[in-house]
Protein backbone atom coordinates (compact mmCIF):
# COMPACT_ATOMS: atom_id res chain seq x y z
CA UNK A 1 0.00 0.00 0.00
CA UNK A 2 2.70 2.48 0.96
CA UNK A 3 4.69 1.69 -2.17
CA UNK A 4 1.63 2.39 -4.19
CA UNK A 5 0.82 5.69 -2.51
CA UNK A 6 4.30 6.90 -3.26
CA UNK A 7 3.92 6.25 -6.94
CA UNK A 8 0.35 7.01 -7.98
CA UNK A 9 -2.27 9.59 -7.20
CA UNK A 10 -5.44 8.13 -5.64
CA UNK A 11 -8.83 8.83 -7.15
CA UNK A 12 -10.97 10.96 -4.88
CA UNK A 13 -14.73 10.45 -4.97
CA UNK A 14 -16.92 12.72 -2.84
CA UNK A 15 -20.31 11.36 -1.84
CA UNK A 16 -22.52 14.37 -1.22
CA UNK A 17 -25.99 14.32 0.26
CA UNK A 18 -28.08 15.30 3.23
CA UNK A 19 -29.12 13.24 6.22
CA UNK A 20 -30.80 9.91 5.51
CA UNK A 21 -30.26 10.08 1.74
CA UNK A 22 -28.69 6.63 1.72
CA UNK A 23 -24.97 7.33 1.42
CA UNK A 24 -23.87 4.89 4.10
CA UNK A 25 -26.10 2.11 2.80
CA UNK A 26 -24.68 2.75 -0.65
CA UNK A 27 -21.10 2.51 0.62
CA UNK A 28 -21.85 -0.56 2.71
CA UNK A 29 -23.22 -2.34 -0.33
CA UNK A 30 -20.22 -1.41 -2.45
CA UNK A 31 -17.94 -2.76 0.29
CA UNK A 32 -19.87 -6.00 0.58
CA UNK A 33 -19.78 -6.57 -3.17
CA UNK A 34 -16.04 -6.03 -3.12
CA UNK A 35 -15.36 -8.43 -0.24
CA UNK A 36 -17.76 -11.05 -1.60
CA UNK A 37 -16.26 -11.21 -5.05
CA UNK A 38 -12.83 -12.36 -6.12
CA UNK A 39 -13.15 -9.95 -8.98
CA UNK A 40 -15.75 -7.23 -9.22
CA UNK A 41 -16.12 -5.54 -12.57
CA UNK A 42 -12.50 -6.23 -13.51
CA UNK A 43 -10.97 -5.32 -10.15
CA UNK A 44 -9.97 -7.21 -7.02
CA UNK A 45 -10.27 -5.49 -3.65
CA UNK A 46 -6.93 -6.26 -2.03
CA UNK A 47 -6.61 -3.93 0.95
CA UNK A 48 -7.89 -0.95 2.87
CA UNK A 49 -6.65 1.20 5.71
CA UNK A 50 -10.27 1.74 6.72
CA UNK A 51 -11.78 -1.75 7.00
CA UNK A 52 -13.27 -0.78 10.35
CA UNK A 53 -14.90 2.31 8.87
CA UNK A 54 -16.55 0.15 6.22
CA UNK A 55 -17.56 -2.45 8.78
CA UNK A 56 -19.09 0.25 10.97
CA UNK A 57 -21.30 1.36 8.09
CA UNK A 58 -22.37 -2.21 7.42
CA UNK A 59 -23.00 -2.75 11.12
CA UNK A 60 -25.09 0.38 11.48
CA UNK A 61 -27.07 -0.54 8.39
CA UNK A 62 -27.80 -3.98 9.82
CA UNK A 63 -29.18 -2.20 12.85
CA UNK A 64 -31.17 0.08 10.64
CA UNK A 65 -33.66 2.47 12.15
CA UNK A 66 -35.35 4.54 9.53
CA UNK A 67 -36.07 7.39 11.92
CA UNK A 68 -32.42 7.82 12.76
CA UNK A 69 -30.55 10.47 10.83
CA UNK A 70 -27.21 9.66 9.32
CA UNK A 71 -25.65 12.22 11.62
CA UNK A 72 -25.82 9.40 14.11
CA UNK A 73 -24.90 6.78 11.53
CA UNK A 74 -21.64 8.55 10.79
CA UNK A 75 -20.36 8.74 14.30
CA UNK A 76 -19.03 12.19 15.03
CA UNK A 77 -15.28 12.38 15.02
CA UNK A 78 -14.98 9.29 12.87
CA UNK A 79 -12.75 9.63 9.88
CA UNK A 80 -14.94 10.32 6.88
CA UNK A 81 -12.43 9.31 4.22
CA UNK A 82 -12.43 5.62 3.37
CA UNK A 83 -9.99 3.97 1.05
CA UNK A 84 -10.01 1.00 -1.28
CA UNK A 85 -6.92 -0.57 -2.78
CA UNK A 86 -7.80 -2.35 -6.00
CA UNK A 87 -5.93 -4.52 -8.48
CA UNK A 88 -6.95 -4.72 -12.12
CA UNK A 89 -7.00 -7.94 -14.14
CA UNK A 90 -3.71 -6.73 -15.63
CA UNK A 91 -2.16 -6.63 -12.14
CA UNK A 92 -2.04 -2.85 -11.88
CA UNK A 93 -2.92 -1.33 -8.51
CA UNK A 94 -4.93 1.81 -7.93
CA UNK A 95 -6.48 3.45 -4.94
CA UNK A 96 -9.89 5.04 -4.51
CA UNK A 97 -10.66 7.43 -1.66
CA UNK A 98 -14.30 7.83 -0.73
CA UNK A 99 -15.40 10.87 1.21
CA UNK A 100 -18.50 9.93 3.20
CA UNK A 101 -19.33 12.82 5.46
CA UNK A 102 -22.35 13.04 7.70
CA UNK A 103 -25.31 14.71 6.03
CA UNK A 104 -25.21 17.29 8.80
CA UNK A 105 -21.95 18.63 7.39
CA UNK A 106 -23.56 19.43 4.05
CA UNK A 107 -26.60 20.89 5.77
CA UNK A 108 -24.29 23.38 7.46
CA UNK A 109 -22.74 24.17 4.07
CA UNK A 110 -26.16 25.38 2.87
CA UNK A 111 -26.23 28.10 5.51
CA UNK A 112 -22.68 29.21 6.10
CA UNK A 113 -19.82 30.38 3.90
CA UNK A 114 -17.44 29.75 6.79
CA UNK A 115 -18.33 26.07 6.76
CA UNK A 116 -17.65 25.85 3.01
CA UNK A 117 -14.47 27.84 2.72
CA UNK A 118 -12.14 25.27 4.27
CA UNK A 119 -13.50 22.38 2.23
CA UNK A 120 -10.80 20.61 0.27
CA UNK A 121 -12.62 17.45 -0.69
CA UNK A 122 -15.17 18.86 -3.12
CA UNK A 123 -12.63 21.21 -4.62
CA UNK A 124 -10.25 18.38 -5.38
CA UNK A 125 -12.64 15.53 -6.11
CA UNK A 126 -12.23 13.61 -9.33
CA UNK A 127 -15.88 12.62 -9.17
CA UNK A 128 -18.77 14.13 -7.24
CA UNK A 129 -21.71 11.88 -6.49
CA UNK A 130 -24.81 13.80 -5.43
CA UNK A 131 -27.44 11.72 -3.65
CA UNK A 132 -31.16 12.36 -3.63
CA UNK A 133 -33.64 10.36 -1.59
CA UNK A 134 -36.13 9.39 -4.30
CA UNK A 135 -38.65 8.18 -1.76
CA UNK A 136 -38.72 11.56 -0.02
CA UNK A 137 -38.50 13.49 -3.28
CA UNK A 138 -41.66 11.87 -4.62
CA UNK A 139 -43.77 12.50 -1.55
CA UNK A 140 -45.57 15.80 -1.24
CA UNK A 141 -44.41 18.91 -3.03
CA UNK A 142 -43.28 20.60 0.16
CA UNK A 143 -40.66 17.91 0.80
CA UNK A 144 -39.48 18.11 -2.79
CA UNK A 145 -39.24 21.90 -2.52
CA UNK A 146 -37.09 21.57 0.56
CA UNK A 147 -34.74 19.17 -1.23
CA UNK A 148 -34.46 21.64 -4.11
CA UNK A 149 -33.90 24.53 -1.73
CA UNK A 150 -31.18 22.72 0.19
CA UNK A 151 -29.29 21.66 -2.93
CA UNK A 152 -29.65 25.14 -4.39
CA UNK A 153 -28.20 26.59 -1.19
CA UNK A 154 -25.34 24.10 -1.21
CA UNK A 155 -24.44 24.55 -4.86
CA UNK A 156 -24.68 28.33 -4.70
CA UNK A 157 -22.23 28.50 -1.81
CA UNK A 158 -19.87 25.97 -3.35
CA UNK A 159 -19.87 27.92 -6.59
CA UNK A 160 -19.35 31.25 -4.84
CA UNK A 161 -16.34 29.84 -3.00
CA UNK A 162 -14.94 28.37 -6.25
CA UNK A 163 -15.16 24.86 -4.84
CA UNK A 164 -17.05 23.60 -7.84
CA UNK A 165 -16.53 24.45 -11.51
CA UNK A 166 -17.74 23.29 -14.89
CA UNK A 167 -14.64 21.11 -15.27
CA UNK A 168 -15.82 18.73 -12.54
CA UNK A 169 -17.16 15.31 -13.33
CA UNK A 170 -20.40 14.68 -11.46
CA UNK A 171 -23.33 12.30 -11.36
CA UNK A 172 -26.68 12.28 -9.58
CA UNK A 173 -27.90 9.19 -7.78
CA UNK A 174 -31.54 8.82 -6.77
CA UNK A 175 -31.64 6.25 -3.98
CA UNK A 176 -34.42 4.07 -2.49
CA UNK A 177 -35.92 3.64 -5.93
CA UNK A 178 -37.57 0.43 -4.75
CA UNK A 179 -39.88 2.63 -2.68
CA UNK A 180 -41.06 4.52 -5.75
CA UNK A 181 -43.49 2.03 -7.22
CA UNK A 182 -46.86 3.49 -8.18
CA UNK A 183 -47.38 5.17 -11.54
CA UNK A 184 -48.13 8.41 -9.77
CA UNK A 185 -44.83 8.32 -7.86
CA UNK A 186 -42.92 7.36 -11.02
CA UNK A 187 -44.39 10.32 -12.87
CA UNK A 188 -43.46 12.63 -10.04
CA UNK A 189 -39.94 11.29 -10.07
CA UNK A 190 -39.54 11.92 -13.79
CA UNK A 191 -40.73 15.48 -13.37
CA UNK A 192 -38.74 16.22 -10.24
CA UNK A 193 -35.55 14.69 -11.57
CA UNK A 194 -35.73 17.17 -14.45
CA UNK A 195 -36.27 20.05 -12.08
CA UNK A 196 -33.39 19.07 -9.80
CA UNK A 197 -30.94 18.33 -12.58
CA UNK A 198 -31.71 21.72 -14.11
CA UNK A 199 -30.66 23.33 -10.84
CA UNK A 200 -27.40 21.38 -10.87
CA UNK A 201 -26.79 22.31 -14.49
CA UNK A 202 -27.44 25.97 -13.81
CA UNK A 203 -25.15 26.15 -10.78
CA UNK A 204 -22.31 23.95 -11.98
CA UNK A 205 -22.39 25.10 -15.58
CA UNK A 206 -22.79 21.69 -17.15
CA UNK A 207 -25.23 18.80 -17.15
CA UNK A 208 -24.56 15.78 -14.94
CA UNK A 209 -22.50 13.05 -16.64
CA UNK A 210 -25.28 10.63 -15.78
CA UNK A 211 -28.39 10.35 -13.60
CA UNK A 212 -29.01 6.99 -11.92
CA UNK A 213 -31.90 5.48 -10.03
CA UNK A 214 -30.69 2.85 -7.59
CA UNK A 215 -31.79 0.43 -4.93
CA UNK A 216 -28.76 0.12 -2.66
CA UNK A 217 -30.10 -2.93 -0.87
CA UNK A 218 -30.20 -5.02 -4.05
CA UNK A 219 -26.70 -6.22 -4.88
CA UNK A 220 -27.79 -7.20 -8.38
CA UNK A 221 -29.37 -3.87 -9.28
CA UNK A 222 -28.01 -2.88 -12.71
CA UNK A 223 -27.92 0.87 -12.22
CA UNK A 224 -26.32 0.46 -8.79
CA UNK A 225 -23.56 -1.66 -10.27
CA UNK A 226 -23.03 0.90 -13.03
CA UNK A 227 -22.44 3.61 -10.41
CA UNK A 228 -20.08 1.35 -8.48
CA UNK A 229 -18.10 0.63 -11.64
CA UNK A 230 -17.78 4.36 -12.30
CA UNK A 231 -16.55 4.91 -8.74
CA UNK A 232 -13.95 2.16 -8.58
CA UNK A 233 -12.50 2.54 -12.07
CA UNK A 234 -9.01 4.07 -12.10
CA UNK A 235 -8.23 7.59 -13.14
CA UNK A 236 -7.49 8.18 -16.78
CA UNK A 237 -3.91 9.19 -17.52
CA UNK A 238 -5.02 12.82 -17.96
CA UNK A 239 -6.81 12.85 -14.63
CA UNK A 240 -3.91 11.14 -12.93
CA UNK A 241 -1.55 13.89 -14.02
CA UNK A 242 -3.38 16.38 -11.80
CA UNK A 243 -1.30 17.11 -8.72
CA UNK A 244 -3.01 16.54 -5.41
CA UNK A 245 -0.46 16.63 -2.64
CA UNK A 246 -2.99 17.32 0.08
CA UNK A 247 -4.53 13.88 -0.39
CA UNK A 248 -1.20 12.25 0.37
CA UNK A 249 -0.92 14.40 3.46
CA UNK A 250 -4.39 13.32 4.56
CA UNK A 251 -3.45 9.67 4.11
CA UNK A 252 -0.26 10.12 6.06
CA UNK A 253 -2.28 11.67 8.89
CA UNK A 254 -4.61 8.68 8.96
CA UNK A 255 -1.80 6.13 9.34
CA UNK B 1 8.14 -25.63 27.76
CA UNK B 2 11.68 -24.92 26.65
CA UNK B 3 14.26 -27.61 26.07
CA UNK B 4 16.25 -26.92 22.98
CA UNK B 5 18.56 -29.65 21.85
CA UNK B 6 22.12 -28.53 21.58
CA UNK B 7 23.81 -28.14 18.21
CA UNK B 8 20.50 -27.86 16.41
CA UNK B 9 19.37 -24.92 14.36
CA UNK B 10 16.23 -23.33 15.78
CA UNK B 11 13.42 -22.23 13.48
CA UNK B 12 10.77 -19.98 14.97
CA UNK B 13 7.35 -20.17 13.43
CA UNK B 14 4.60 -17.84 14.60
CA UNK B 15 1.44 -19.83 15.21
CA UNK B 16 -1.30 -17.23 14.86
CA UNK B 17 -5.07 -17.18 14.75
CA UNK B 18 -8.15 -15.79 16.43
CA UNK B 19 -9.80 -17.61 19.36
CA UNK B 20 -11.07 -21.11 18.47
CA UNK B 21 -9.09 -21.14 15.22
CA UNK B 22 -7.63 -24.54 16.11
CA UNK B 23 -4.10 -23.59 17.18
CA UNK B 24 -3.90 -25.72 20.31
CA UNK B 25 -5.64 -28.68 18.68
CA UNK B 26 -3.09 -28.58 15.89
CA UNK B 27 -0.20 -28.65 18.36
CA UNK B 28 -1.85 -31.51 20.24
CA UNK B 29 -2.32 -33.58 17.09
CA UNK B 30 1.16 -32.75 15.84
CA UNK B 31 2.77 -33.98 19.00
CA UNK B 32 0.54 -37.04 19.33
CA UNK B 33 1.35 -38.15 15.80
CA UNK B 34 5.02 -37.25 15.61
CA UNK B 35 6.43 -37.81 19.08
CA UNK B 36 7.37 -41.45 18.50
CA UNK B 37 9.38 -40.52 15.39
CA UNK B 38 7.78 -43.32 13.39
CA UNK B 39 5.36 -41.52 11.12
CA UNK B 40 7.61 -41.26 8.09
CA UNK B 41 6.23 -37.75 7.60
CA UNK B 42 8.14 -34.80 6.18
CA UNK B 43 9.01 -33.81 9.74
CA UNK B 44 9.17 -36.21 12.66
CA UNK B 45 10.32 -35.97 16.21
CA UNK B 46 14.02 -36.65 16.38
CA UNK B 47 14.34 -37.15 20.09
CA UNK B 48 12.12 -36.72 23.11
CA UNK B 49 12.58 -33.27 24.63
CA UNK B 50 13.89 -33.36 28.19
CA UNK B 51 10.65 -31.79 29.32
CA UNK B 52 7.35 -32.21 27.52
CA UNK B 53 4.72 -31.95 30.23
CA UNK B 54 2.76 -29.19 28.51
CA UNK B 55 2.43 -30.79 25.06
CA UNK B 56 1.97 -34.24 26.54
CA UNK B 57 -1.06 -32.93 28.39
CA UNK B 58 -2.46 -31.52 25.18
CA UNK B 59 -1.86 -34.68 23.18
CA UNK B 60 -3.37 -36.83 25.97
CA UNK B 61 -6.66 -35.03 25.51
CA UNK B 62 -6.41 -35.50 21.77
CA UNK B 63 -5.76 -39.22 22.20
CA UNK B 64 -8.82 -39.76 24.39
CA UNK B 65 -11.03 -37.73 22.03
CA UNK B 66 -11.47 -34.81 24.39
CA UNK B 67 -11.47 -31.22 23.28
CA UNK B 68 -7.98 -29.84 23.69
CA UNK B 69 -8.39 -27.17 26.31
CA UNK B 70 -8.07 -23.66 25.02
CA UNK B 71 -4.94 -21.84 26.03
CA UNK B 72 -5.66 -19.43 28.85
CA UNK B 73 -2.21 -18.42 30.07
CA UNK B 74 -1.53 -14.71 29.90
CA UNK B 75 1.97 -15.37 28.62
CA UNK B 76 2.52 -17.57 25.57
CA UNK B 77 4.01 -20.99 26.21
CA UNK B 78 6.98 -21.57 23.96
CA UNK B 79 6.91 -25.08 22.59
CA UNK B 80 10.19 -26.39 21.25
CA UNK B 81 10.10 -29.67 19.39
CA UNK B 82 13.30 -31.35 18.21
CA UNK B 83 12.40 -32.44 14.71
CA UNK B 84 14.13 -34.05 11.78
CA UNK B 85 13.47 -33.52 8.10
CA UNK B 86 12.97 -36.93 6.60
CA UNK B 87 14.22 -36.17 3.11
CA UNK B 88 17.47 -34.49 4.16
CA UNK B 89 18.00 -35.75 7.68
CA UNK B 90 18.46 -32.19 8.82
CA UNK B 91 17.69 -31.66 12.51
CA UNK B 92 15.73 -28.62 13.62
CA UNK B 93 14.46 -27.24 16.87
CA UNK B 94 10.97 -26.21 15.86
CA UNK B 95 9.85 -23.41 18.12
CA UNK B 96 6.15 -22.47 18.25
CA UNK B 97 4.40 -20.14 20.67
CA UNK B 98 1.07 -21.28 22.12
CA UNK B 99 -0.70 -17.95 22.44
CA UNK B 100 -4.28 -17.74 23.57
CA UNK B 101 -6.43 -16.54 20.68
CA UNK B 102 -7.61 -13.51 22.62
CA UNK B 103 -4.10 -12.08 22.32
CA UNK B 104 -4.59 -11.93 18.55
CA UNK B 105 -8.17 -10.73 18.92
CA UNK B 106 -6.91 -7.79 20.98
CA UNK B 107 -4.80 -6.69 18.02
CA UNK B 108 -8.09 -5.80 16.31
CA UNK B 109 -8.71 -3.47 19.21
CA UNK B 110 -5.28 -1.84 18.86
CA UNK B 111 -4.00 -3.58 21.96
CA UNK B 112 -0.89 -5.46 20.94
CA UNK B 113 0.95 -7.69 23.38
CA UNK B 114 4.70 -7.17 23.53
CA UNK B 115 5.05 -10.96 23.32
CA UNK B 116 3.39 -10.95 19.91
CA UNK B 117 5.70 -8.18 18.75
CA UNK B 118 8.72 -10.15 19.96
CA UNK B 119 7.55 -13.30 18.16
CA UNK B 120 6.87 -11.36 14.97
CA UNK B 121 10.42 -10.07 15.06
CA UNK B 122 12.07 -13.44 15.51
CA UNK B 123 9.83 -15.70 13.42
CA UNK B 124 10.73 -16.94 9.99
CA UNK B 125 7.19 -17.62 8.84
CA UNK B 126 3.55 -17.72 9.89
CA UNK B 127 1.33 -20.72 10.49
CA UNK B 128 -2.01 -18.97 10.31
CA UNK B 129 -5.03 -20.89 11.54
CA UNK B 130 -8.58 -19.97 10.58
CA UNK B 131 -11.92 -21.43 11.47
CA UNK B 132 -14.61 -19.81 9.38
CA UNK B 133 -16.96 -22.76 9.36
CA UNK B 134 -19.16 -23.00 6.32
CA UNK B 135 -20.01 -19.33 6.17
CA UNK B 136 -20.27 -18.19 2.61
CA UNK B 137 -20.45 -14.72 1.08
CA UNK B 138 -24.14 -15.18 0.27
CA UNK B 139 -24.92 -14.91 3.96
CA UNK B 140 -24.12 -11.23 3.71
CA UNK B 141 -27.10 -10.67 1.46
CA UNK B 142 -29.32 -11.52 4.38
CA UNK B 143 -27.54 -9.05 6.61
CA UNK B 144 -28.64 -6.06 4.59
CA UNK B 145 -32.31 -6.85 4.80
CA UNK B 146 -34.47 -3.77 5.17
CA UNK B 147 -36.48 -5.53 7.81
CA UNK B 148 -33.58 -6.03 10.20
CA UNK B 149 -34.61 -4.97 13.67
CA UNK B 150 -32.38 -2.63 15.61
CA UNK B 151 -30.34 -4.71 18.02
CA UNK B 152 -29.24 -1.75 20.03
CA UNK B 153 -29.93 1.94 20.08
CA UNK B 154 -27.72 3.54 17.47
CA UNK B 155 -26.51 6.34 19.68
CA UNK B 156 -25.08 3.68 21.97
CA UNK B 157 -23.39 1.74 19.20
CA UNK B 158 -19.83 0.76 19.85
CA UNK B 159 -18.32 -1.41 17.17
CA UNK B 160 -16.61 -4.33 18.86
CA UNK B 161 -14.16 -6.66 17.13
CA UNK B 162 -16.76 -9.41 17.14
CA UNK B 163 -19.19 -7.18 15.25
CA UNK B 164 -16.76 -7.27 12.32
CA UNK B 165 -17.23 -9.96 9.69
CA UNK B 166 -15.09 -12.95 10.71
CA UNK B 167 -13.24 -13.11 7.40
CA UNK B 168 -12.38 -9.41 7.76
CA UNK B 169 -11.23 -9.99 11.35
CA UNK B 170 -8.76 -12.44 9.87
CA UNK B 171 -7.73 -9.98 7.17
CA UNK B 172 -7.10 -7.35 9.86
CA UNK B 173 -4.93 -9.79 11.77
CA UNK B 174 -3.04 -10.71 8.60
CA UNK B 175 -2.62 -7.02 7.87
CA UNK B 176 -1.06 -6.50 11.28
CA UNK B 177 1.28 -9.47 10.87
CA UNK B 178 2.28 -8.26 7.42
CA UNK B 179 3.07 -4.83 8.85
CA UNK B 180 5.42 -6.44 11.38
CA UNK B 181 6.90 -9.33 9.39
CA UNK B 182 6.64 -8.20 5.78
CA UNK B 183 6.49 -10.65 2.92
CA UNK B 184 7.42 -13.84 4.78
CA UNK B 185 6.35 -17.44 4.07
CA UNK B 186 2.81 -18.08 5.29
CA UNK B 187 0.75 -21.25 5.50
CA UNK B 188 -2.96 -20.56 5.89
CA UNK B 189 -4.73 -23.50 7.46
CA UNK B 190 -8.51 -23.75 7.48
CA UNK B 191 -9.31 -25.92 10.48
CA UNK B 192 -12.22 -28.31 11.05
CA UNK B 193 -11.84 -29.39 7.43
CA UNK B 194 -13.75 -32.59 8.20
CA UNK B 195 -16.85 -30.41 8.71
CA UNK B 196 -16.23 -28.17 5.73
CA UNK B 197 -18.27 -28.42 2.57
CA UNK B 198 -15.98 -28.77 -0.41
CA UNK B 199 -15.72 -30.75 -3.60
CA UNK B 200 -13.01 -33.36 -4.02
CA UNK B 201 -12.41 -31.93 -7.44
CA UNK B 202 -11.63 -28.52 -6.02
CA UNK B 203 -8.24 -27.77 -4.49
CA UNK B 204 -8.19 -25.72 -1.33
CA UNK B 205 -6.93 -22.58 -3.04
CA UNK B 206 -9.91 -22.65 -5.40
CA UNK B 207 -12.13 -23.20 -2.37
CA UNK B 208 -10.70 -20.10 -0.69
CA UNK B 209 -11.20 -18.07 -3.87
CA UNK B 210 -14.83 -19.13 -4.03
CA UNK B 211 -15.69 -18.90 -0.34
CA UNK B 212 -13.41 -16.25 1.14
CA UNK B 213 -12.31 -14.02 -1.74
CA UNK B 214 -11.36 -11.12 0.52
CA UNK B 215 -8.80 -13.32 2.28
CA UNK B 216 -7.48 -14.66 -1.01
CA UNK B 217 -7.17 -11.18 -2.53
CA UNK B 218 -5.39 -9.76 0.50
CA UNK B 219 -2.93 -12.64 0.77
CA UNK B 220 -2.10 -12.81 -2.93
CA UNK B 221 -1.48 -9.05 -3.05
CA UNK B 222 0.87 -9.03 -0.05
CA UNK B 223 2.60 -12.42 0.23
CA UNK B 224 4.57 -14.07 -2.55
CA UNK B 225 5.22 -17.32 -0.72
CA UNK B 226 1.89 -18.56 0.54
CA UNK B 227 0.06 -21.85 0.57
CA UNK B 228 -3.42 -22.89 1.69
CA UNK B 229 -4.34 -26.05 3.57
CA UNK B 230 -7.49 -27.57 4.91
CA UNK B 231 -6.72 -29.20 8.25
CA UNK B 232 -8.59 -31.57 10.45
CA UNK B 233 -6.49 -32.01 13.57
CA UNK B 234 -9.24 -33.82 15.47
CA UNK B 235 -10.22 -35.99 12.52
CA UNK B 236 -13.92 -35.65 13.32
CA UNK B 237 -16.47 -33.58 15.18
CA UNK B 238 -16.51 -35.08 18.69
CA UNK B 239 -20.14 -34.16 19.20
CA UNK B 240 -21.10 -36.60 16.48
CA UNK B 241 -19.19 -39.56 17.89
CA UNK B 242 -20.86 -42.60 19.39
CA UNK B 243 -18.78 -45.42 20.89
CA UNK B 244 -18.34 -47.21 17.56
CA UNK B 245 -17.28 -44.09 15.70
CA UNK B 246 -14.99 -43.21 18.58
CA UNK B 247 -13.31 -46.58 18.33
CA UNK B 248 -12.90 -46.13 14.59
CA UNK B 249 -11.27 -42.75 15.17
CA UNK B 250 -8.93 -44.26 17.75
CA UNK B 251 -8.03 -46.99 15.25
CA UNK B 252 -7.19 -44.31 12.74
CA UNK B 253 -5.01 -42.61 15.35
CA UNK B 254 -3.08 -45.85 15.80
CA UNK B 255 -2.44 -45.95 12.06
CA UNK B 256 -1.60 -42.21 12.12
CA UNK B 257 -4.51 -41.59 9.80
CA UNK B 258 -6.77 -39.60 12.09
CA UNK B 259 -5.56 -36.05 11.57
CA UNK B 260 -5.29 -34.98 7.97
CA UNK B 261 -4.49 -32.12 5.65
CA UNK B 262 -6.06 -31.28 2.33
CA UNK B 263 -4.64 -29.34 -0.58
CA UNK B 264 -5.98 -31.21 -3.61
CA UNK B 265 -6.35 -34.53 -1.86
CA UNK B 266 -6.31 -35.85 1.68
CA UNK B 267 -2.96 -36.79 3.17
CA UNK B 268 -2.21 -37.69 6.76
CA UNK B 269 1.02 -35.74 7.05
CA UNK B 270 0.00 -32.77 9.16
CA UNK B 271 3.59 -31.53 9.18
CA UNK B 272 3.20 -30.38 5.55
CA UNK B 273 2.42 -26.74 6.43
CA UNK B 274 5.38 -26.59 8.82
CA UNK B 275 7.69 -28.20 6.29
CA UNK B 276 6.59 -25.57 3.78
CA UNK B 277 7.53 -22.81 6.23
CA UNK B 278 10.89 -24.15 7.35
CA UNK B 279 13.71 -22.92 5.12
CA UNK B 280 16.21 -25.19 3.44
Amino acid sequence: MNDFIDSERPKLVALVGFANYGKSTFIGTLYELLIQNLNYSGYSFVDSDTYVGFERRVFLRRNNDEDTSDTKRNVLGENDILNLMLRSNEGKFHQVLLSDRAGETYLKYTSSDDEVKDDLVIENADLLVFFVDAEADTQNLAVHNLIVEKYEGLLTRLKAQHKITASVSYIMVFTKIDKVVSDERREKLTDRKKKLSAIFTENIGKEPDQIYEVNSTDLNHDALNQVFEKIISPLTSVEAAKELDWVRMEIEKQK
Amino acid sequence: MKSKSKNMETTNILLAGLPAAGKSTYIAALWAVEKDGKSGHLLTCDERPSESFYVDGMSDNWTVLKEVRRTTFAQPVEIVLPMKRQNTGKKINLSLPDFKGEVFEQILDNSVSSDVVAWCEKSHGILFMLNLGNSSPEVLQEQISNTAKPRVELEKVVLLPNDIDLAIQNVLLLKYLYSKMGDCPIALCFSSWDSTEYSNEQDVEEWVKANHPCIYNFVSAHFKNYRYYGISAQGADYSELDEKKGDELAEKATRKERAFVYRDKITYDITEPLDFLIPG
